[in-house]
């Protein structure tokens, strides 16, 4: 327990000293925000949805930034250099390693999360309603299903075409989990393959509980959804996992 | 010719053989493969307790792949090893009693000095404190820079640093001073001495003849997978024989020394300046004393001139292939 909160403290400052990790994590996220908001403003999205509801898909963005394309990019380089073997020849445990590398993502996610919050609500003047806990509990399940696919991709990918592979998913994943233009407002085959994937089940699933303030339980098959994809990466990684 | 056994060829025959107490790392016909390559084949040593033991061969000779099993990051293939009565290949506990400088020393390019030391020491229940490992390695004054920072040298120094960290009873140095300047190599020469004076027992593996013959107690070659000599450096350099050398006046036909009994060649390098070869060269120099003695011939600078541990491994390995 001591050896995991060091660990993810140290990884948790890393993630700073990285000017990538900061920029795609923190400010990109926000700057798409800002943007949309901008365009929102001026009637462009009219018709389509709320400005409330411009909030949930940047929260996913910042979520998938980090556990999906830092997390699998950094430990697909990790893996290659050779930096992962050094720790495995020491007592801590593969799984203490992983864990803090997700753990420290995620305090990070809270950070973004909380900025894009600010930001959504002193900019734009949203209102979230509803119970904060449920809205932190579907935070909390989409970090860990995205970290999971994160740290299945880092685990298999060869690290000199990470950063094209994870952005060749996450680009696409953003488009479909609503960052660009609303789900809802995408044409049939290009919505079918949204709801089959899970940024847009996670953006929903906030949308349900942070800006429509209803209970967990109206959300539906989303949650059950987007943890199914972690799962499945968790058994992708047990499987096809390297270390070096 | 039977000669009477020197006390100090009986001590380092002894030490060349098998160690009698329960060894450190035991390695019996151990066998790796790659496919269709065999890495290692039927390898077999053990390391005593408190002994630096060094592993040279040429590049592709197998020592990574041995290191490597004995670590626990690899399977092997065929035999038995043991380090420090387990076997790596299933003991967890094992990394706590043993530490490992890789060959190629990586870490988080962000991360300070400090910072490293202080979390390697924390996955340890009996760790060194970071403070005097960083005074240790000699980089208290690079505490703060990040590992990207560092030169070639003191990389592998913070690298030999957190191998230290748990207090380890065996060490294995993949390659120790690769990449490092004569200075950064004396320091990493003077820590290896204090560890092993400390009775931690190290398997390294080295390029450096020097190196070698310099730290180790016994080192085994390898060429292709195989052993092919093990024993204390001096044993070494002397089962390869040497030269004796000498000046006479007047001089002689060199042909005549060929009848001494053990030279196997004679040259007049100038006139009256002779080097013969032999198996056993301090034997061969005193036939070469009592002949002149027999003769009356007046012999001066009558010496014995060994094979170096580099003339050694360049006789016993064959050459690395040109890539």
């Amino acid at each position: 327990m001591r050896i995991l909160r060091l660990q993810t403290a140290i990884e948790f400052r890393l993630l700073f000293r990285q000017r990538e990790t900061v920029f795609f994590g923190l400010v990109l996220p926000l700057m798409f925000l800002f943007f949309v908001g901008v365009a929102f403003r001026s009637g462009v999205y009219r018709g389509y949805t709320s400005i409330n509801s411009l909030l949930p898909p940047y929260l996913v963005m910042a979520i998938m930034s980090i556990a999906v394309v830092n997390l699998g990019i950094s430990f697909a380089t990790q893996r290659a250099t050779g930096a992962l073997k050094r720790f495995g020849g020491t007592p801590l445990p593969r799984t203490t390693l992983v864990l803090a590398k997700v753990l420290s993502s995620a305090v990070l996610i809270a950070v973004s999360c909380i900025l894009l919050a600010v930001v959504s609500i002193g900019l734009y003047g949203m209102r979230t309603q509803g119970n904060p806990l449920w809205a932190l509990l579907v935070l909390v399940i989409g970090i860990a299903a995205f970290a999971a696919i994160g740290i299945a991709l880092g685990g298999s990918i060869a690290a000199d075409g990470a950063a094209a592979v994870t952005n060749a998913i996450y680009l696409p994943l953003l488009f479909l989990g609503g960052s660009f233009v609303p789900v809802s407002k995408l044409p049939r085959p290009l919505a079918d393959l949204a709801w089959a994937l899970p940024p847009a089940h996670l953006v929903r699933a906030l949308d349900t509980v942070l800006i429509h303030g209803q209970s967990l339980a109206s959300t539906g098959w989303d949650l059950p959804i987007v943890a199914a994809w972690g799962l499945a990466a968790v058994l992708a990684a047990s499987r096809w996992l390297s270390w070096e | 010719m039977s000669s009477p056994a020197l006390p100090s060829s009986l001590v380092e025959k002894t030490s060349a053989s098998p160690p009698p107490s329960k060894p450190a790392v035991m390695v019996d016909h151990l066998v790796k493969r790659y496919g269709t390559l065999a890495a290692v084949r039927d390898l077999s040593f053990s390391i005593a307790p408190g002994e630096v033991f060094a592993l040279l061969g040429p590049n592709g000779a197998g020592k990574t792949s041995t290191v490597e099993i004995l670590e626990g990051f690899r399977a092997r293939d065929g035999g038995q090893v043991r380090v420090l009565g387990e076997d790596p290949a299933t003991s967890r506990s094992l990394r706590q009693r043993v530490g490992m400088m890789p060959q190629h020393s990586a870490l988080y390019p962000h991360i300070t000095v400090s910072e490293a030391l202080t979390l390697f020491c924390s996955y340890y229940s009996r760790p060194v404190s970071p403070q005097t490992l960083i005074e240790t390695i000699g980089l208290a004054d690079h505490a703060g820079a990040r590992f990207k920072t560092l030169s070639g040298g003191e990389k592998q120094r913070l690298s030999l640093g957190l191998a230290m960290a748990g207090n380890p009873e065996l060490l294995f140095l993949d390659e120790p001073t690769a990449a490092m300047d004569p200075q950064a190599r004396q320091i990493t020469w003077n820590l290896i001495s204090s560890l092993r004076a400390r009775g931690v027992t190290l398997l390294l593996t080295t390029h450096y003849l020097e190196e070698a013959q310099r730290l180790a107690d016994r080192v085994a070659i390898i060429d292709h997978g195989l052993l092919v000599a093990l024993g204390t450096p001096a044993d070494l350099t002397r089962r390869a024989g040497g030269l004796v050398r000498f000046v006479t006046s007047p001089p002689v036909p060199a042909a005549r020394f060929l009848e001494l009994p053990g030279a196997i060649a004679a040259e007049e390098e100038r006139p009256g300046v002779y080097r013969l070869e032999s198996a056993d060269p301090d034997e061969l120099l005193i036939e070469v004393a009592l002949w002149a003695r027999a003769m009356g011939t007046r012999v001066r600078d009558l010496r014995v001139e060994r094979a170096t541990l580099e003339e050694v491994f360049l006789q016993l390995t064959t050459p690395e292939a040109v890539e």
